[in-house]
């Protein structure tokens, strides 16, 4: 397991305090552990790593408490590895394993069909417990950037009785840290040249892995950094922007026969944001995300010649290419980085680090900034989702960098939804329904993928499932997709039947004033625009018992307007309007409250008697 | 399973490999796989196997197929066919995979362009355990493309040959599977899937065998059905005999030998394999430690139970599973961890070692591809191994994995009709019986508490399977946790939550809540009759169905509620009386309502015969979870008479 990799999660002690009561949950340990680490920086750039540590493992549920990655591949090597495993209950010495008795496998994950690196693995199995883990470990990396993160803990319920780490460098190419969680002043050793930090804890909490909470660490960054050759400074964002600059530059180089092809591709376009677009839907057509990293730990983007001739790339390869494209147009474009995905890792404007995983590109215009994500092969231009919104970017320039926040589409536009349904309520409790819905912003990318992605059947499924509520079968429909600039719209037209609409009693049918829930992921953004028109007509004589007239309710974090008409020949019109905005900074168990309050706010009935 | 091949020794002979006129050649395209734009039995397909072969002969004691598969890509939806895994086990040099050839055809403007990869393009991946893959990703393709592959798995282990799976993630137009056995092998086959089983596979060559199938449709997974992988169509094989020769004898011996002709014959080949041995019959430091453990009670039933809990708890479970244990049992019982087959083996050997009947079992769980057993000793068929027991004169299944899972129940993907026991004699398929009474009891109280508040009191228990699902791995001490599950995330009004639990003879969880109906006052009263119901909202969604809805588990609901009618109120109105089944009665479901003066009562039960619902009634299925939803949602209606 590498120390990266370990996720934030929570200490375990749950302390009253009301002066009076103090109690502590206590946090079960499978593994006792002591180490020492020692990082050495030298003065070519490369950094030594020598790990002491003692397991002691009690527990089955520690063993992989002792399991150690050593990464091998042409920035990272493995010099030695020696693990004994002794016998706490004997003390006889189990069995000892060396580097070369490691397995070696590839680096594999969800994103990649493949990257050349691979480790060297070292799993404890097939042991009498208790035992004793004596583990030296020493490792060489050609490169300084990714210095990473040190982490006294290792492990859920693993108890530290210590762990040091003692960092030197040479001054010249500096050093700079962040500490989080941990509570440890490190020792400074000036030693000539040479500065000698190190880190000592002892008695470390027990963590518990089912609670979140942050994890003790040290993040460690250079100054002074160099990669295959390539060196800059990370001390600024402009300085780890520059280094970037060096990477990709002349990648984005468009061969004149393909030139050719884009200049006739926008020949007709009236202004930059239709140039923008066409090329776009140009790569997303044409291209295929695919990702293959090769090179320099996966860093270095192909050249955009590369990417033409085999159709496809990784999100550094299609942003190079669409950075040429667009320069070819006469539009200029930044390549910029980012921590893509569900969690968001801030970036801090005063402590510049590398701490990105996705490549893509801004698009300065007059008046707005474009943001074009170009491993999404169906969005509109410009809308790039959820994937990166609302986080900092490293936006690499031709001589530097800065950071900028991407767009976290709070704006109505970005997030409305509106129903509207024609029922025919059957003498039998069933009905028919025939209707419209159209969605804008983050509601309608759904439709983009439905359409592209998915069979008849599946969209079916997705449309019972999404509009309006249980018992409905769509029989017919029809998706139409396209956008208003960089908002994707998408209207849906339909009719099917409805099973059991409402409930029944013998006397009465009662139905909602709304059919569609207002679910949590239809609030990522926390705004929501919501209006649902409903019409109904009813085999059945009914007469209305109890309805909703002009209701109107105004909350901290919504508004709710619902009111009822029935004409003379019986038909019922149902109006719904719904504005929801909750804050951004929420927790997701206060957003969770706020949601069932709405739904309980807004859940009103129709009442309809039978006659006889 | 591979490393328990036995190393065998063959006669060589020449072999004479007989092309097959009507398989597809590399390159040459006809007329009608240009001209395809759509898959007639799957029109939204977005890419489709137009073709694919697998061609396998023998080369010594070495199986060579020669794999060529060609695929078409018809929508942007189907480019992620252009990127190819192809797995193999590598340890001791067992599989190989070789010439490999790959290549895109696409036409532009009617010109045939062809981009092939180079030997740079094919990338090779570790795996754990032993795996690789070669990976790869044509390049320059487009809608319309033609993309084709062809390569060489070589095999040294032959006892079993690798199953050959018809179906594909996308339309499969043709499939083919040839063999070429030679006259100093024998081979037994295990065809599963209509389509296969119906195939001719004789040919016109004397020892040439060949399964086409042609018109298969995409696999896709369906709510509610774990095992789709059982409804694939598959051949597989298992070595029935061989030829040999030894001479190092005097004058030298030859002959054929047939191997697993009985159940019997298999359970001894297994029996002697090295990490099982020890299982079946511990070695006496093995023995003296297990009886350092001595297990409580005076009869055969607690004590297996004693044992079962003891090995449940004390040894965990690594995640991983097989029908063969991975380590032996000296190791299992020091580490104290391993895989399903190790723990359960090691409760074996518990029992054993206590004077307790117990064997091995062998079964193909859900989702392993072998949805019907065939009764014939073909190993292939099984994937995972539990322990049969019977004590007391009464049969057990076991399966150690879970600390939370009481004794005498298995897990659901194990609840299979068959399994494979494994006796010192008499070995063969018996049938599974795990009898139980899975369901939920429901008792609802509203009435008007001293207060004029009018509360709900609600026991909900739930019994054998439905306990455990409804648990999933939670203890009665995470009451949150369970409330959840029980009640959702935020239930409303809430006064007060408990659970209790029962494991014997029972596994049985117990919720006791109740609830306020806050400002109960108004002129004309809603009240839904049940606070809690097995599905909240009608789990099928789809019009349609491919495969059989698996509910898992039968079982048998009865809720009642007693409204007792608050002062000043009268019953106006109540849902109607209902009584619906499916056709074939698999499910049934009752309804009813009786009023008495100042109550009101209504009953419901449902109950599901048989776990497995045929797609052919699905429609009826759909309507009928329709109107068991909605119908327990329907309220009783209460209207004021006068201020009480």
């Amino acid at each position: 397991m590498s120390i990266l990799s370990l996720r934030a999660i929570a200490v375990s002690a749950l302390i009253f305090i009301s002066g009076i009561c103090f109690s502590q949950e206590v946090v079960p340990h499978y593994s006792v552990l002591e180490k020492e680490d020692f990082i050495t920086l030298n003065p070519d750039y490369t950094v030594y790593q020598k790990s002491i540590l003692t397991i002691q493992i009690w527990d089955s549920k520690g063993l992989s408490h002792a399991n150690r990655v050593l990464y091998v591949d042409k920035l990272n090597k493995a010099i030695s590895f020696e693990a004994t495993v002794t016998s706490l209950a004997n003390n006889k010495v189990l069995k000892k394993v060396k580097l070369k008795d490691m397995e070696e496998v590839s680096v594999i994950d969800d994103v990649a069909l493949y990257q050349e690196d691979k480790k060297k693995v070292f799993r404890l199995d097939g042991v009498p417990l208790p035992v004793k883990v004596e583990i030296v470990e020493e490792a060489l990396s050609t490169s300084n950037m990714f210095m990473g993160v040190w982490y006294p803990i290792e492990y859920p319920n693993q108890k530290v009785n210590k762990a040091s780490v003692e960092i030197s460098y040479p001054n010249e190419l500096g050093m700079r840290y962040r500490v989080e969680a941990l509570d440890s002043i490190p020792t400074q050793v000036n030693n000539g040249n040479i500065t000698i930090l190190k880190w000592q804890t002892e008695n470390l909490p027990v963590l518990d892995a089912s609670k979140e909470t942050d994890w003790p660490n040290v993040q460690l960054a250079p100054n002074k950094f160099s990669l295959e050759g390539v060196t800059s400074t990370m001390e600024s964002w402009d300085g780890l922007g520059k280094f970037y600059s060096q990477l990709i530059d002349q990648k984005d180089e468009i061969p004149e026969d393909f030139k050719k092809e884009i200049f006739e591709m926008v020949q007709n376009a009236e202004d930059d944001y239709e140039k923008i677009s066409i090329l776009y839907q140009y790569l997303q057509k044409n291209y295929r995300y695919v990702a293959i990293f090769l090179g320099i730990g996966g860093w270095e983007p192909r050249y955009a010649s590369d990417v033409i001739n085999t159709k496809y790339g990784e999100c550094k390869a299609l942003t190079t290419l669409m950075k040429g494209m667009l320069k070819t147009v006469g539009i200029e474009s930044q390549y910029s980085l980012v921590f893509a995905g569900d969690v968001i890792r801030p970036l801090d404007p005063d402590f510049p680090i590398k701490n990105f995983n996705h490549a893509f590109l801004r698009v300065p215009l007059k008046d707005e900034v474009l943001w074009l994500e170009c491993t999404n092969n169906y969005l509109p231009a410009g809308f790039s989702g959820n994937f990166t919104k609302d986080r900092d970017a490293l936006v690499i320039t031709e001589n530097g960098g800065f950071l900028e926040r991407t767009p976290d589409y709070r704006e109505f536009k970005f997030n409305t939804l509106k129903n509207s349904y024609d029922i025919q309520l059957l003498e039998n409790g069933d009905g028919t329904f025939k209707g419209s819905s159209s969605f804008q912003g983050f509601p309608a990318m759904d439709f983009f993928a439905l359409n592209k992605f998915l069979d008849d059947n599946q969209r079916k499924n997705y449309l019972n499932r999404n509009i309006g509520g249980s018992g409905i079968i769509i029989k017919d429909y029809q998706i139409q997709t396209g956008n208003q600039r960089e908002v994707p719209i998408a209207t849906v037209t339909f009719d099917g039947n409805i099973q059991r609409f409402g409930q029944q009693t013998t006397k009465r049918i009662i139905f909602p004033t709304h059919l569609k829930k207002i679910e949590a992921d239809m609030l990522d953004n926390g705004l929501l625009n919501f209006q649902e028109e409903i019409t109904i007509k009813s085999d059945r004589k009914t007469e209305i018992e109890s309805g909703v007239s002009n209701i109107e309710i105004k909350e901290e974090h919504f508004s709710y307007f619902v009111d009822s008409q029935i004409s003379e020949d019986g038909i019922i019109t149902i109006s719904n309007r719904l504005e929801i905005n909750i804050p951004k900074e929420i927790s997701k168990d206060d957003k969770a409250k706020i949601i069932a309050q709405i739904n309980t706010q807004i859940q009103k009935n129709i009442i309809l008697k039978k006659s006889e | 399973m591979r490393k328990l091949i036995p190393f065998l020794f063959f006669l060589t002979f020449s072999i004479c490999s007989k092309a097959e006129a009507q398989d597809m050649k590399y390159g040459k395209y006809s007329q009608t796989e240009l001209e395809l734009t759509k898959v007639d039995f799957e029109p939204d397909a977005g890419s489709v196997v137009l073709e694919e072969n697998s061609f396998n002969q023998f080369l010594g004691a070495i199986q060579h197929s020669t794999i060529h598969r060609r695929i078409k890509i018809l929508k942007e939806s189907g480019l992620d066919a252009a990127n190819v895994r192809i797995s193999f086990y590598a340890g001791d040099g067992i599989q190989n995979i070789s010439k490999l050839n790959a290549q895109t055809v696409s036409f532009e403007n009617g010109i045939e362009k062809v981009t092939k990869l180079s030997k740079d393009d094919f990338f090779e991946v570790e795996l754990d355990d032993n795996y690789k893959e070669v990976r790869f990703t044509f390049k320059d393709v487009k809608v319309g493309s033609i993309i084709e592959y062809s390569y060489l798995k070589t095999d040294k282990g032959i006892t079993f040959l690798d199953n050959w799976v018809f179906h594909n993630p996308m339309p499969t137009l043709k499939s083919s599977y040839t063999i070429e056995v030679p006259s100093f092998l024998n081979y037994r086959f295990l065809a599963q899937g209509e389509k296969t089983q119906k195939c001719d596979y004789r040919t016109s060559y004397d020892g040439t065998y060949r399964w086409t199938v042609t018109n298969l449709s995409a696999i896709k997974s369906e709510p509610m059905m774990a095992n789709y992988q059982d409804y694939l169509e598959k051949i597989g094989f298992q070595l029935a005999g061989y030829a040999f020769s030894n001479l190092q004898t005097y004058g030298g011996t030859s002959g054929f030998k047939q191997t697993y002709t009985s159940w019997q014959e298999l359970t001894e080949s297994i029996s002697e394999f090295e990490l099982f041995v020890h299982y079946l019959k511990p070695n006496a430091g093995e023995k003296s430690q297990i009886l350092t453990f001595v297990p409580k009670g005076d009869t055969e039933t607690q004590k297996a139970k004693d044992i079962y809990n003891h090995v449940k708890e004390k040894y965990s479970y690594n995640g991983e599973f097989g029908p063969f244990p991975s380590k032996n049992l000296r190791a299992m019982l020091e580490s104290r961890k391993g895989q399903r087959a190790d723990i359960n083996l090691t409760l074996l050997a518990f029992l054993k070692s206590n004077g307790l009947m117990a064997y091995p079992m062998l079964i193909s769980s859900k989702g392993n591809g072998s949805s019907q057993l065939v009764d014939t000793p073909f190993i292939d068929q099984f994937n995972q191994l539990i322990v049969y027991t019977k004590v007391d004169d009464k049969e057990y299944f076991l399966d150690a994995t879970n600390p939370e899972r009481p004794f005498g129940y298995l897990p659901l993907n194990q609840h299979v009709a068959y399994g494979y026991i494994m006796k010192e004699k008499d070995s063969g398929l018996i049938p599974i019986s795990l009898p139980h009474r899975s369901g939920i009891v429901q008792m609802v109280n509203t009435k008007l508490d001293e207060n004029n508040q009018l509360i709900s009191e609600s026991t909900v228990r739930f019994s054998d399977y439905d306990a455990l699902t409804k648990m999933n791995g939670s203890t009665v001490d995470e009451v949150d946790t369970l409330k959840k599950y029980i009640l959702g995330p935020s239930p409303e009004n809430l006064l007060e939550f408990g659970v209790t639990e029962k494991t014997d003879p029972r596994k049985q969880l117990e919720a006791k809540f109740k609830y306020a109906f806050t400002d109960f006052d108004a002129e004309t009263a809603f009240i839904s009759p049940f606070s809690y119901t097995r599905w909240s909202e009608n789990p099928f969604q789809s019009e349609f169905r491919t495969f059989p809805v698996d509910f898992l588990y039968t079982f048998s609901d009865n809720y009642t509620s007693i409204i007792e009618v608050p002062k000043g109120y009268e019953v106006d109105d109540y849902p109607e009386d209902a009584n619906i089944t499916i056709p074939g009665g698999t499910a049934i479901f009752t309804y009813q309502v009786s009023q008495w003066e100042g109550q009101i009562k209504i009953t419901t039960s449902l109950n599901l015969k048989y776990p497995l619902v045929s797609p052919t009634v699905y429609s009826e299925l759909k309507y009928f979870m329709e109107l068991v939803t909605t119908k327990l949602k329907e309220p009783v209606v209460l209207k004021k008479t006068a201020n009480p």
